[in-house]
C-alpha cells in the first residue's frame, strides 16, 4: 500500500497542479469533503497539508488550528489572492509556507520536499513518542505488580507464617518426655528458618517504606477508624509475643483527604515506634480523633519515658531534614507522609502522661503536589 | 452431652473489658469437659490481650475441645486470621448452631 505523503485540502481541486505535485516521488490524494476533513484530523499523525483559497480549505485551516496547531508547520498554503492570505493570518493561522502564484514547479518541489522531510520527522517523532508512552505504561504496570506484590509478601505472607509459627508451638506444648528426640529438633529446625523468612518480610517491608517517600500521592476521601483497625490487627503477633497491650480507642467519625496506602503507612510506623521502646507488661494505645479541621491519630505509650528533652531533640532532627541516629526512621517516615499531605508529626514524652507519638492530618490535603 | 459454657463478649474489648473476659475464659477452661462458646455478635474491636487470651486458650485446650465463636464480625476474623488463629478455632454462624451437639 503507497503512503499518502500529501493532502491536497480544497473545494474544487486544481487538475493540472495536482499532476504536477504527483509527478514527484510523493502521492497526493484530494480531500473534498467535510467528512474527509474530519476524518484527517482524527488521525495521530497528520502529512504534509496543501491548501488553496477555496471555502472548504479554509474551513480545514481553521480547525486545524483548533485542534492540531502543532502540526501547522506541514501546512502549505497557495495563496493566490491576497483577502485569501489576510483571512488566514486573521484567524491566527500561521502555515509553514505560503506561496503565491505563480506556482512554479520546481520552486513548490524544493519547498514542497523541505515540507516532506519535516513531515517525516515529525512522524518518526510521533512513533518515538507513541513508544515511549507504552513503555510508560508498561513500567506503570510492572511498578502496580511490585507494589502488589510487596503487599502480598508484608502482609499476606506473614499470616500463614504466623500459622505455621504458632502451630510449632502447639506441638511443642504437647511433647512429652516419652515424644521422639527427634521432633524437638525439627520444631527448632522449622522455628529458625520461620524466623529467617520473618527477616526477608521485614526487609521487603523497608522497601514498601522507602516507596512512600517517593511515590505520587493519590488522594481519596478515607475514613481513618478503618485504616486503624486494619493496621492495628498487623501489630497483633507482635504485641503479643512481647506481651504487651495493644488498645484502641476512636472518637466519632473520622474521614480527611489523603492516600490510602502513605496513611497506612504512617500509622504503622507509629504504632512500631511505639512498639519497639516496648516490653512485657507494658500498653499502648492508638487514638483517632478529630482536632480543629483535621483528624488526630496518637499512639501513646507508659513505656520508660525519653530522657529530658530527647523528644524536642527527635523533632529538631525531623524537622531539619537531616535525620541522625536518634532519628529513628520509622519516625522520619511518618514525618514525610504526614508533610506530604500538609499535616505534622508531634513527640511528647512525660514520667505521668507516657510518651505520645501523634499525627494531625488536614481533612483537606494541603499537598501542593500532583495526584 | 456436655456443658456449655457462654461468654458473651462487650463491642469493645480495651484494658478493662480485657481483664474481665481473661478471667472468664480462664474459669470455663478450667471447668472439665465444658464446651465453651464466646457469643462475638457484638465485637467491633478486641485488643491485643483478649486475642493473646485466645491464643493460649487454644494452647491449653485439648484437641478435642476447640473454642466454638459465634458470628465474629470482619475485624475479629481478620484479626483472628492474622495472628493465625482461625484455623485452630470453630466459627458458627448462630448460637442456637454453636449450641447444637
Amino acid at each position: 500500500m503507497s503512503q499518502t505523503d500529501i493532502l491536497y485540502v480544497s473545494s474544487a481541486p486544481e487538475n493540472s497542479f495536482l499532476a504536477e505535485l504527483s509527478s514527484g516521488e510523493c502521492s497526493v490524494r484530494t480531500v473534498t469533503s467535510i467528512d474527509e476533513v474530519k476524518q484527517i484530523l482524527a488521525r495521530p499523525n497528520l502529512p504534509v497539508m496543501v491548501i488553496d483559497g477555496t471555502p472548504l480549505a479554509l474551513e480545514f485551516c481553521d480547525s486545524l488550528k483548533e485542534t492540531r496547531p502543532d502540526c501547522l508547520a506541514s501546512l502549505i498554503a497557495l495563496v493566490s489572492d491576497s483577502r485569501v492570505k489576510a483571512r488566514l493570518l486573521e484567524n491566527g493561522v500561521n502555515p509553514g509556507l505560503m506561496l503565491s502564484p505563480p506556482f512554479d514547479a520546481a520552486t513548490l518541489r524544493s519547498r514542497l520536499s523541505a515540507c516532506l522531510d519535516a513531515g517525516r520527522l515529525r512522524m518518526e517523532l510521533a512513533a518515538y513518542a507513541l513508544d515511549l508512552e507504552k513503555n510508560n505504561d508498561r513500567m506503570s504496570h510492572l511498578l502496580g505488580m511490585k507494589d502488589r506484590f510487596l503487599s502480598l509478601a508484608t502482609h499476606d505472607l506473614r499470616t500463614p507464617l504466623t500459622t505455621m509459627k504458632l502451630v510449632g508451638e502447639m506441638i511443642e506444648k504437647q511433647l512429652v518426655e516419652s515424644s521422639p528426640p527427634g521432633i524437638k529438633r525439627m520444631l527448632d529446625i522449622l522455628a529458625r528458618n520461620i524466623a529467617k523468612i520473618e527477616v526477608k518480610v521485614d526487609e521487603l517491608l523497608l522497601i514498601a517504606r522507602m516507596d512512600m517517600e517517593v511515590s505520587p500521592l493519590e488522594l481519596q476521601e478515607i475514613n481513618v477508624n478503618e485504616i486503624a483497625l486494619d493496621v492495628i490487627k498487623i501489630f497483633f503477633p507482635g504485641a503479643i509475643s512481647r506481651g504487651v497491650e495493644l488498645d484502641a480507642v476512636f472518637g466519632g467519625v473520622a474521614r480527611i483527604q489523603a492516600d490510602a496506602r502513605c496513611l497506612d503507612q504512617l500509622m504503622c510506623e507509629l504504632i512500631a515506634s511505639s512498639l519497639e521502646r516496648l516490653d512485657t507488661g507494658d500498653h499502648v494505645e492508638v487514638r483517632i480523633s478529630t482536632e480543629g479541621e483535621g483528624v488526630r491519630i496518637s499512639v501513646t505509650d507508659d513505656g520508660p519515658p525519653m530522657r529530658e528533652g530527647q523528644a524536642e531533640q527527635l523533632m529538631e532532627g525531623l524537622l531539619n531534614e537531616s535525620p541522625t541516629r536518634q532519628t529513628r526512621v520509622s519516625l522520619y517516615t511518618a514525618h514525610v507522609i504526614a508533610q506530604r499531605h500538609g499535616g505534622r508529626l508531634e513527640i511528647t514524652s512525660s514520667e505521668s502522661k507516657g510518651t505520645t507519638f501523634s499525627v494531625w492530618m488536614p481533612q483537606q490535603a494541603a499537598t501542593g503536589e500532583s495526584a | 452431652m456436655s456443658k456449655q459454657i457462654v461468654i458473651t463478649l462487650p463491642p469493645v474489648i480495651n484494658r478493662s473489658e480485657a481483664e474481665a473476659f481473661v478471667r472468664e475464659l480462664h474459669e470455663a477452661e478450667a471447668a472439665p469437659e465444658a464446651v465453651i462458646i464466646l457469643d462475638c455478635r457484638r465485637v467491633e474491636y478486641l485488643n491485643s490481650r483478649a486475642v493473646s487470651a485466645l491464643v493460649e486458650s487454644c494452647k491449653n485446650l485439648s484437641c478435642d475441645r476447640r473454642l466454638r465463636l459465634v458470628e465474629p464480625g470482619d475485624f475479629m476474623l481478620k484479626t483472628l486470621e492474622v495472628v493465625g488463629l482461625l484455623s485452630l478455632l470453630d466459627v458458627y454462624p448462630s448460637l442456637a448452631e454453636a449450641a447444637v451437639q
